[in-house]
């Protein structure tokens, strides 16, 4: 294999990984707009234990998925009582935050950030993304995976059927984030160099972008829209000096026409999210 | 009178200093019907978001046999027997009606880890068989592939009814079961109850209806401004001076 | 010493306070964030910027030159990413929103550069002493201007018929509806307020740090969502507050511990808000989902 195919190769895998962890959180309708959070912190975890601990890769690899877990954890038990709005603004105030921290942090560099991570392969990132699908075909097929649906659908009928709605939604959450923290940290040790800036809002934009344009519904959709933005730039050599603009665009244009992404049932009842604010739901007294 | 399956004492509820419900007491014998009535602001539903726990009163208890739930969440209130419907209908639309009523079950199903095991495999094969029966009862199982959303109006009220009756309660709670549906739904509905009742649930009913209440309640409460009026067998309560008074003002 | 910090700390919460008004406005009329109003500042700022250092007019121009810029962008956002987003699909304004900053923000690096601009001083022979501090003539500036917007939008609010029909809306948009207000142009109208009260915003920051930065739109949101936390979603007089708390918290920072704290002690600040009072301080208990 050619180095630029493998190389190819390295960046789209890990580029479905992301998708396709944001997509387990999305599944219980819950969007998070600084998921570069967790990817930062599963980057710089696995880093540090390969260059100054000289760890094996794939062992940091799982500490840098159980460190993002908990930060998910964390972050979701304090967001996800409150509405979705709160979710939004929460989630990129605290990406925000992870990275200040990090490039204040004169033992991982700063701003000027780490050097020296190699090892990931192939077979590694290939490894992962099966890893993925394979949790999340069993997911779409499984009473939890029905209630991750559930939760989208319907809260207030998700309690009334029993379902331990914020236990089952954070587990989502940090599950999401650590898939997320793996794919940070296949993602360090195949660049060679991080910095706070590479883990920065675009990059949580394009997170999303993968997901969203894919379609929300099937977790497949996630990685065919992963697929398809990460291999455009590497062809079309024009989209690396303006993919700020056309992304943006790219954005604007598919919530007015497919806010539910390309694959997937369309109109209503598709892929109905819950209110924003449910302040405006009053309980009648009757 | 025993003990009481569901006891609610001196239950206060205000919402924003309005008083919804005050010092309300409600017993609800095992194996029984039992009517809430009342005019409309009344605080029926408020009752039944109380014991169901969507809303935490300011003051007073819900015993569940024995067991204070008061503090409890709505979906730990389940597990423990205490099931709802709702005045409007919350059903997962997007999602199937077979779906809809899987998730019914989801508080006896199993956790952990073995929840990601497929739907068709293991314990859950007699879960999943004893779903398709309970769309059978329901007149469904030629919906069960079709979104919720898509069902007419009272195929929705049968299916909501499936998926809390699929939680196996001790308490259902129906929230003005017969608002919206046809004259012959209704006629289907006293039945039903009544089977339930024999086959040793409990139910409470919030109904305006009173031709319902009447044929199906053994024991009747009546609300007005969030007091208690009175409480009886259906055929003395309806039948008396203060209950007539409060609903036709005369 | 103590006063003069005292005093550039509330100066500088007084530019917040117009950014964190402009978000709260849009969750009034739509329930939804307005991800790009950070960048919308941005853009005013450096096209007023721009008129300030290239052409002789007075600084009053340049300033309602980046109001109406403010206002401008704020209604091309509204039809792109709201008005024609299915209100289905919460979180899709948000994106769409996202990604119109993420072109605002290219745009203005590839038409202007992507380095820092000088904002050139205004009024700089005026100097106030008070004694306890002394008020430059940029400082006047911020000070009358933001406190002019505020009390105007606040008489604006209370006092006039279209200000009446927002509060309408923000209240009850079906409602509101019914009784024969025009919901669209209402929602319209705030946000094209919004847009104006940001515009105003980016230029005086800039004023008050003497430049701006095309990359100075996100700061500005992420400022202005961590002022709404604080304050609570969507409660304008708890946005005031907390725009005016944070902007003395970051200034008696730098000005006694270290420059490098300044963020991380307003983040810690966010963080024990959302874990004690979600609802924010001065917010009744909006967003919080009733999980009883």
């Amino acid at each position: 294999m050619s180095s630029f195919n493998e190389a190819v190769i390295l960046t789209v895998g890990i580029n479905v990984l992301l998708a396709l962890g944001y997509w387990i959180a999305v599944s219980t309708g819950k969007y998070s707009f600084g998921h570069t959070a967790f990817m930062a912190i599963g980057a710089y975890t696995a880093s540090i234990l390969t260059v100054n601990f000289s760890w094996p890769l794939p062992v940091a690899m799982v500490a840098a998925g159980v460190t993002a877990a908990v930060a998910g954890g964390l972050i979701g038990w304090m967001a996800l009582r409150l509405s979705l709005l709160y979710l939004a603004i929460i989630t990129f105030v605290f990406s925000q935050l992870v990275n200040l921290l990090i490039s204040q942090w004169d033992y991982v560099g700063g701003a000027s950030g780490m050097l020296g991570m190699t090892g990931t392969t192939v077979p590694l990132v290939v490894g992962c993304v099966l890893l993925a699908v394979g949790y999340l075909v069993l997911l779409s097929r499984s009473r939890l995976g029905l209630a991750h649906k559930a939760i989208r659908e319907d809260e207030r009928a998700a309690m009334a059927s029993g379902l331990r709605i914020t236990r089952i939604a954070v587990g989502a959450f940090a599950t999401s984030a650590a898939v997320t923290g793996v794919a940070g940290a296949l993602s360090a040790h195949q660049l060679m160099v991080i910095t706070p800036e590479l883990f920065g809002p675009h990059q949580a934009l394009l997170i999303i972008l993968y997901c969203v344009l894919g379609g929300v519904e099937y977790f497949w959709g996630a990685a065919i829209g992963a697929i398809a933005l990460s291999l455009l730039p590497i062809y079309f050599d024009w989209l690396n000096e303006w993919y700020e603009i056309v992304y943006g665009l790219l954005f604007v244009a598919l919530m007015i026409v497919r806010p539910q992404g390309l694959i997937g049932r369309g109109g209503a009842g598709g892929v109905r999210l819950p209110r924003l604010i449910p302040r405006r739901e009053r309980e009648s007294v009757g | 009178m025993a003990e009481p399956l569901l006891r609610v004492s001196a239950v206060t509820k205000h919402f924003q200093g309005v008083e919804a419900l005050g010092a309300v007491d409600l017993e609800v014998a095992g194996g029984s019907v039992h009517g809430v009535v009342g005019p409309n602001g009344a605080g029926k539903t408020t009752l039944l978001n109380v014991v169901s726990g969507y809303v935490p009163p300011d003051e007073g208890r819900v015993v569940l046999g024995g067991r204070d739930v008061t503090r409890l969440t709505p979906q730990r209130r389940v597990p423990l027997g205490i099931v709802r419907t709702f005045q409007n209908i919350r059903l997962f639309g997007g999602l199937t009606v077979l779906e809809n009523v899987l998730l019914g079950q989801h508080s006896r199903a199993v956790t952990g880890a073995r929840s990601l095991w497929p739907l068709r495999t293991g314990g859950d094969r007699r879960l999943r068989a004893e779903a398709e029966r309970s769309l059978e009862l329901f007149g469904l199982t030629d919906y069960r592939g079709r979104r919720a959303a898509e069902l007419p109006y009272g195929l929705q009220k049968q299916l909501e009814m499936a998926r809390a009756l699929a939680a196996r309660p001790k308490v259902l709670l129906l929230d003005e079961p017969a608002s919206g549906m046809t004259a012959e739904d209704r006629r289907s509905l006293v039945p039903r109850i009544r089977e339930l009742r024999d086959e040793g649930l409990t139910v409470v009913v919030v109904e305006h209806d009173m031709d319902v209440i009447s044929n199906i309640c053994d024991h009747v409460t009546v609300l007005n401004f969030g007091r208690r009026l009175t409480d009886g067998p259906p055929g003395q309560v309806l039948a008396s001076d203060e209950v007539r008074t409060a609903y036709l003002g005369t | 010493m103590l006063a003069q910090q005292l005093f550039n700390g509330l100066l500088l919460g007084a530019t917040f306070c117009l950014v964190a008004l402009g978000f709260n406005l849009v969750v009034g009329a739509m329930d939804r964030l307005n991800f790009a109003l950070g960048e919308t500042a941005m853009l005013s700022a450096v096209l007023g910027a721009l008129i300030m250092t290239e052409t002789p007019v007075p600084f009053l121009v340049s300033f309602a030159a980046a109001t109406l810029v403010g206002g401008g962008v704020a209604v091309a956002v509204y039809y792109l990413s709201f008005r024609f987003v299915s209100a289905d699909f919460p979180t899709a304004s948000i994106l769409s929103s996202l990604g119109c900053g993420l072109v605002l923000t290219a745009v203005v690096t590839k038409a202007f550069g992507s380095h820092q601009r000088t904002v050139p001083d205004v009024l700089s022979g005026v100097r106030l002493d008070l004694g306890a501090f002394t008020v430059s003539g940029a400082q006047l500036v911020i000070l009358l201007l933001a406190t002019l917007l505020t009390v105007g939008l606040y008489v604006f609010l209370e006092r006039t018929p279209w200000g009446t029909a927002i509060r309408a809306v923000s209240d009850d948009a079906t409602a509101a509806g019914l009784l024969g207000v025009p919901v669209q142009r209402v929602i319209l109208l705030t946000f094209a307020l919004s847009g104006v009260l940001a515009g105003a915003a980016g230029l005086l920051t800039g004023l008050a740090y003497h430049s701006v930065s095309p990359f100075d739109g996100f700061t500005t949101t992420l400022t202005a969502l961590m002022i709404i936390v604080v304050g609570g979603l969507g409660s304008v007089s708890g946005g005031v507050l907390a725009a005016l708390l944070i902007g003395l918290i970051q200034t008696l920072t730098v000005a006694y511990l270290s420059a490098t704290l300044r963020d991380l002690i307003v983040f810690v600040l966010v963080g024990i808000v959302l874990l004690v009072r979600p609802q924010g301080l001065f917010g009744r208990n909006a967003g919080v989902l009733e999980r009883v």
